[in-house]
């Protein structure tokens, strides 16, 4: 468990990292989870543009229908990353806090040689970890951007939006 | 020499030391007495730089920073360890921090208290064993003065006896060791200097040798700079008794 | 080695000369002999809980008045002969008469009563 062993000299001393590591895992899958929820609203506005073929059963456009634009879709779909980025955020609170658990380790932490010790444990994994569900958030709206792109046809888009979209890719 | 000039703190709008001078010279054993809330805890936080403060405290001329924090060490009855940590981690993480952390001196302590080294965590000792292990860890991390705020409180007086010999016995000539307590007679003969605080003011600094010449025991001598009055309780119960009797 | 076990420290007096005191007693009791070995300061130190400056102080005074020899950081062993052992002895007979007799006298025992006691005692 060498790694985990490296991630424990960034925890305070005591704290296990298992608790964090855990909340960004199951915060990590629900959110991508959450975020189906889009797969299934682009489905439901595909159907709404098209209708089909009496006889041959081929997707037709309806005339006049507007496909909604790719933010108006997604609504609340992504949150579930920033929810659990702000969890990880939180952990900070209870880091430092831990200096003042049980004992008084913050006169140890304060009065350390290497200043940044302290902070070091309390900050730097749960603002990794924060930014590692930003990051994971990003990808999945990229991912999804480019379904959404794949299967729009431009006729049904509002004029200029495809390539709006095509300026964030 | 740690040297303490002018130091002056205030605490929620209230004085909390006021003008204390005061130097610590390597190889002394002082004690620091002085009732609850008189300053005791302050006097040794703002040493450490746990605590803002005006006025000036010097180790060897040098402002106390990072550079030179590790010849400090601190022993508190709040405790500092960590208490989910065994003391094998804690050996640990003090030599990681504190590269004049002593190895022999530890393995020595600890097996001398008897305390388990590896699996069992701090927080399951028992109140004497945690600070036999917080004073442990403040005599091993190599520092040349070593501050002690009521370590004992909760160990009873064998424990507290072995451990002022133990101290005696280990301590290198260099090493300084400030000792507050409130145990005067139990520390007069192994402390070599006392000093008194009394609201935040030093009322009293006196050597065991000026003890000896002016022929006073330090309790004595406590009493006195406090104004102790020994009619004081006999005053008092005269009064309960007198108003319930009549 | 001076065996320190009987020395218990008490309150009132100086702890320099309690050590002193124990040794002289030694010394007369013949327990303490010449040539005999003193514990290091700090084992000394350590073995009593007292701090290390008294037990230097308490080794001082008797290496001034010639009864133990130090050699810097060297062990200190007693160095007696018969004159330094009668003085020994007179002072501390003398010591203990005095108080004896500052005892006596503040009970008010008048000085026949006083040589009647010890005459009375003496015989037991």
């Amino acid at each position: 468990m060498r790694i985990f062993d490296r991630l424990e000299a960034l925890t305070p001393p005591g704290i296990s990292p298992r608790r964090l590591l855990g909340m960004l895992a199951a915060g990590a899958a629900l959110s991508v989870v959450r975020s189906f929820e889009f797969l299934i609203k682009l489905y439901d506005a595909l159907r709404t543009v098209f209708d089909y073929h009496p006889q041959t059963g081929e997707p037709i456009i309806i005339e006049g229908r507007r496909m909604p634009m790719f933010w108006a879709l997604a609504e609340q779909s992504f949150i579930g990353f920033a929810i659990a980025a702000a969890v990880a955020l939180a952990f900070i609170g209870y880091y430092y806090a831990s200096y003042r658990m049980g004992s008084r380790s913050i006169y140890l932490m304060r009065r350390l040689p290497h200043p940044w010790e302290m902070h070091k444990r309390a900050l730097t994994l749960p603002v990794m970890g924060a930014l590692a569900m930003l990051l994971l958030g990003a990808l999945t709206v990229l991912v999804y951007l480019g379904i959404y792109m794949l299967v729009t046809p431009e006729a049904v888009l509002t004029a200029g939006a495809m390539e709006q979209l095509k300026e964030i890719v | 020499m740690l040297k303490i000039e002018n130091l002056n703190k205030i605490y929620l709008c209230k004085k909390a030391l006021s003008d204390v001078n005061l130097t610590f010279t390597r190889g002394e054993i002082v004690g620091l007495f002085g009732e609850n809330g008189a300053g005791k805890t302050t006097l040794m936080k703002c040493i450490l730089g746990l605590h803002g403060y005006t006025g000036q405290i010097t180790l060897d001329g040098e402002p106390i920073t990072r550079k030179n924090i590790d010849r400090i060490s601190f022993a508190t009855s709040e405790h500092s360890f960590f208490p989910n940590l065994t003391p094998w981690d804690h050996r640990c993480f003090y030599k990681e921090h504190f590269p004049h952390f002593s190895d022999k001196r530890f393995e020595g302590l600890m097996r001398f208290f008897g305390l388990p080294m590896r699996f069992k965590p701090l927080r399951s000792f028992s109140t004497g064993q945690k600070n036999q292990f917080e004073v442990i860890l403040a005599l091993c991390q190599g520092a040349d003065y070593i501050l002690m705020d009521e370590p004992f409180a909760g160990n009873d007086l064998f424990n507290r006896e072995d451990f002022y010999k133990v101290l005696l016995g280990i301590l290198e000539p260099g090493e300084t060791v400030i000792l507050s307590t409130h145990l005067i007679e139990e520390v007069s003969g192994f402390i070599g200097r006392a000093v008194m605080i009394h609201e935040g003011k030093i009322v009293g600094d006196v050597t065991a040798d000026e003890l000896d010449e002016s022929g006073k025991s330090l309790v004595a001598y406590v009493k006195e700079t406090y104004g102790y009055r020994s009619d004081r309780v006999s005053r008092a119960l005269d009064d309960i008794v007198g108003e319930d009797g009549e | 080695m001076i065996n320190f076990d009987a020395l218990i420290i008490e309150d009132g007096i100086p702890i320099y000369l309690q050590i002193v005191r124990h040794i002289k007693r030694g010394i007369v009791s013949g327990v303490v002999k010449d040539r005999d070995e003193l514990p290091s300061r700090r084992v000394l130190s350590a073995f009593l809980g007292v701090n290390p400056n008294t037990i230097q102080k308490a080794y001082r005074i008797l290496e001034d008045e010639a009864l133990i020899e130090s050699h810097s950081g060297a062990k200190s062993y007693m160095s007696l002969d018969g004159a330094r052992i009668a003085a020994v002895r007179d002072e501390l007979v003398e010591a203990d008469a005095k108080s004896s007799v500052e005892a006596l006298k503040q009970m008010g025992v008048t000085k026949e009563q006083a040589i009647a006691l010890i005459e009375k005692y003496w015989e037991e």
